[in-house]
């Protein structure tokens, strides 16, 4: 029978009544908490009985401290002289358990105990809030924007899928817990007054389903990466998932070795932060660098040919040019879609010279082939600042099944066209009127996907 | 802070500066005020700190001796003058109360 087990613990720093309830009820079942960090939270088999629990905070705590200081554990002897045990602490929060029946609570003034709460809070919880809240900020709104004016792009990629969804829980996280703690101490001052303890408020429901989205997010990614991703990429992502693991436990482990032997507090962050980045620096570089070698065989990342096949280039159109064009290319492929995009432009010239840019998606299931449609015309149309809409044109000279222009609000016909055949779109922005051969070339390379 | 920077005292505040006229350690202050009060008025230990810490700040104690992690403590002229200033509110909180009852029980 294991004597320890670890488990996550989805619950607010402040929330000491939650916790206090949590841990009554784990003290029941014969688990006692002994050790806490940022993912885990460590108990200890007991005999299953009844404890009482008390969570405080001492704002001046770090989780550097090698060991509580004096003032620190003047508190700490005040409350095992009533009673009270110390099981654990983590950042400024102290966990005390009780044999006792009916021992004198810890905190007996509630207003003393909101602005010790308050004060703790202050220290890190609050201010790592406000940074996770302004990070999904930007996140979000980079995020939503993309969704309005690609959502193809966003269907295409996991990749970006994913991180847009962690910008936006971490929006949410932070914008949730700020307002439930600045509520609760709202209330909990008015209740002061009174004479009153308030209960914190728990926000375990929403962060289950945060955590739900996250990993539903990180398993649509994960399931895109093998089916249908880049298996150099799933190489590099396995290694530097499993080198993150070890630079968390590496980092973590330093810490703890530092406060055991007895480092002063800043001297611990100091070395732990740069511990940190050391690994941070070796570990990563050398999982990518071991999963690029795995995948390819290639010792150096820059040895790869990173290169993107593109279909249809701009001297095929119109022939040698006196200019360079730049090939810039970007792909992503989901188990929706596929997508390629090219843009061709001369390189130091903004005179006449032509130029095109070509998006192509590839629909890998059938029912999204009508929204894609759609989808594909407003994106142009947003490109085109809403001037004009998509006209349905003669397909016949692309090639294609069905064919449209965007003519403009003035009837100006723009060069601007979208290609549909089979299961392939292919928007198409160019720089002058082609001709029926160059027409006929754009369906044959851009429509032929087989 | 709490009480409007001790305009008024708690019940806890009230007796935890009553016990410091004569100098006393953090646990013989839980002890005496309980003494005092017949265990009616209870001092949680995390409140016991934070107060002699608030009071330590204010001005209104002050420590006296240091063994160790174990200190002592003294109430100041300070904080005489507002356990003094509490005692007459609270006395004018009564009398204000016997008045308004004697008034009323002539009618």
């Amino acid at each position: 029978m294991r004597q320890t087990k670890r488990r996550m613990e989805l619950v607010s720093f402040y929330d000491h009544t939650g916790i206090e309830r949590h841990l009554t009820r784990m003290a029941r079942k014969g688990w006692k908490v002994e050790k806490i960090n940022n993912y885990f939270w460590t108990y200890r088999r007991i005999e299953p009985q009844e404890l009482q629990v008390a969570v405080t905070y001492f704002p001046k705590a770090s989780d550097f401290d090698p060991f509580p200081s004096g003032e620190q554990q003047t508190l700490i002897d005040y409350c095992e002289e009533t009673g009270w045990e110390l099981a654990c602490t983590w950042f400024q929060m102290q966990v005390f358990y009780s044999e006792r029946e009916n021992p004198t609570p810890i905190h007996t003034e509630p207003e003393l105990e909101v602005r010790i709460i308050h004060q703790a809070c202050k220290a890190n919880y609050l201010r790592g809030l406000w940074f996770v809240l302004a990070l999904g900020l930007i996140g979000s709104v980079l995020y939503t924007s993309t969704w309005i004016s690609d959502t193809l792009r966003m269907l295409a990629s996991p990749g970006d899928f994913l991180v847009g969804m962690c910008g936006l829980s971490l929006f949410l996280i932070g914008g949730v817990e700020l307002v439930a703690y600045y509520t609760w101490r709202h209330r909990a001052k008015r209740a002061a007054q009174q004479g009153l303890f308030l209960d914190t408020p728990s926000t375990k429901k929403f962060q289950i389903a945060m955590m739900v989205l996250l990993v539903a997010a990180l398993a649509w990614w994960g399931v895109n990466l093998v089916l249908a991703g880049n298996p150099l990429m799933a190489w590099v992502v396995l290694f530097v998932t499993v080198g993150y693991g070890v630079l968390i436990a590496l980092t973590m482990g330093v810490k703890s070795l530092l406060k055991e032997v007895g480092v002063s507090t800043g001297a611990n962050r100091g070395l732990t932060i740069l511990a940190c980045a050391v690994f941070a620096f070796v570990i990563m570089g050398g999982a990518v660098k071991f999963g690029v070698y795995l995948a390819t065989g290639a010792e150096d990342p820059e040895d790869l040919a990173l290169y993107v096949e593109t279909p249809l280039y701009m001297t095929d159109l119109v022939g040698e040019q006196e200019v360079f064009f730049s090939n810039a290319t970007s792909s992503d492929q989901s188990l929706l879609l596929q997508r390629l995009k090219v843009e061709q432009l001369p390189w130091g010239r903004e005179d006449e010279t032509p130029q095109m840019t070509y998006e192509r998606y590839t629909v890998s299931v059938p029912a999204l082939y009508s929204f894609c449609v759609g989808q594909m015309k407003r994106q142009m149309l947003i490109k085109a600042y809403w001037d004009g809409e998509m006209v349905s044109v003669d397909a016949t000279p692309w090639g294609a099944e069905e064919a449209y222009r965007l003519v403009a609000k003035d009837g100006t016909q723009r060069n601007m066209f979208l290609l549909c055949r089979g299961n392939t779109l292919v928007s198409l922005d160019m720089s002058w009127d082609p001709t029926a051969e160059q027409m006929a070339l754009v369906g044959e390379r851009l429509l032929e996907t087989g | 802070m709490a009480r409007e920077k001790f305009k008024t005292l708690t019940e806890q505040m009230f007796y935890l500066l009553l016990c410091l006229h004569q100098e006393r350690r953090g646990m013989e202050i839980l002890e005496r005020v309980q003494e005092m009060t017949g265990g009616r008025v209870r001092i949680g230990s995390g409140t016991l700190y934070d107060l002699l810490e608030l009071f330590v700040e204010e001005g209104m104690i002050r420590q006296t001796r240091v063994e160790g992690r174990r200190r002592s403590y003294l109430i100041t002229h300070k904080g005489k003058e507002m356990l003094e200033r509490e005692c007459q509110r609270l006395r004018s909180q009564l009398d204000d109360y016997d008045r308004v009852r004697r008034e009323e029980d002539k009618l």
